[in-house]
């Protein structure tokens, strides 16, 4: 193989300007995925911007042209998780806060109550929840999403089924069984602090 | 003289039907979804954000 071919197949690592630029285009999405994972949204704040802090940190790592947005997302969500794992506090959804959530008031333009879909988006598992939002509203492709989340495209597949099939039920007046789907960090539960000591 | 180019060109290969993604029904959760999800990303983005991309140029500058 030529040099100049060895030169053109090496990594290049994106310039801090253009990676500032990426960054502050994927805020808004960010901040939507935060939230969807977390439900709070001081605390979907904080954590994007922790993501954000820890993101800019490793940008050496980030390789131009590959997927920018699907990066930032798999870093803020090993934060949240890692996060619940680690916080030993942890408390059930909070109605009140979760009533925060939606800070308009509910609109029939859908046909359905925006509220009944939050609502019933909030007791579903973090790992269903996310998922469906990825690929149902932000517009994640299988494949991105089965990247962001470090699983299988069928795995993806499944979540969003079950989350949607959950989400009706719920939606219904219905309960949905414990069954959290294949890990072990479904719960739906809420950390009581993030505790993001480490933002530069 | 009538050219008579398109007529073979036609005759040769027909235009193909143009593919089309199979119609699919309104859903409403989905489109619920997208709207809660509309909510955030048109949210102003806060200036904790734009504090947060300054202090990167800050601490860059003192390393």
């Amino acid at each position: 193989m030529s040099s100049a071919a060895v030169e053109q197949a090496a990594p290049v690592a994106i310039d801090d300007g253009e990676f500032k630029q990426q960054m502050v285009a994927l805020i808004p999405s960010l901040r939507a995925f935060a939230r969807s994972l977390c439900g709070n949204p001081d605390m979907a704040d904080d954590l994007a911007q922790e993501a954000m802090a820890r993101a800019w940190k490793a940008r050496q790592s980030f390789t131009m042209g590959t997927n920018f947005r699907a990066w930032m997302f798999m870093i803020v969500r090993n934060i949240f998780y890692t996060t619940i794992r680690k916080n030993s506090r942890m408390t059930s959804w909070d109605p009140e806060i979760a009533e925060r959530v939606l800070v308009e008031p509910a609109t029939q333009h859908v046909g359905i109550e925006l509220q009944d879909v939050q609502d019933a988006l909030n007791k579903l598992p973090p790992v269903q929840r996310e998922m469906l939002m990825l690929v149902a509203a932000e517009g994640v492709s299988y494949e991105e999403a089965a990247i962001i989340a470090g699983c299988a495209i069928g795995t993806v597949k499944s979540r969003v089924a079950r989350a949607r099939a959950a989400l009706v039920r719920l939606m219904d007046g219905q309960e949905i069984d414990d069954d959290h789907g294949d890990e072990d960090h479904g719960k739906t539960v809420l950390p009581v602090g993030f505790g993001f000591a480490d933002r530069p | 003289m009538a050219d008579r180019s398109k007529d073979v060109q036609l005759s040769v290969a027909p235009p193909s039907k143009p593919v089309r993604a199979p119609a699919t029904a309104f859903d409403p959760i989905a489109a619920a979804l997208q709207q809660i999800h509309i909510k955030v990303t048109d949210e102003a983005i806060p200036e904790d954000f734009m504090r947060l991309l300054d202090q990167f140029d800050t601490d860059e500058t003192k390393q």
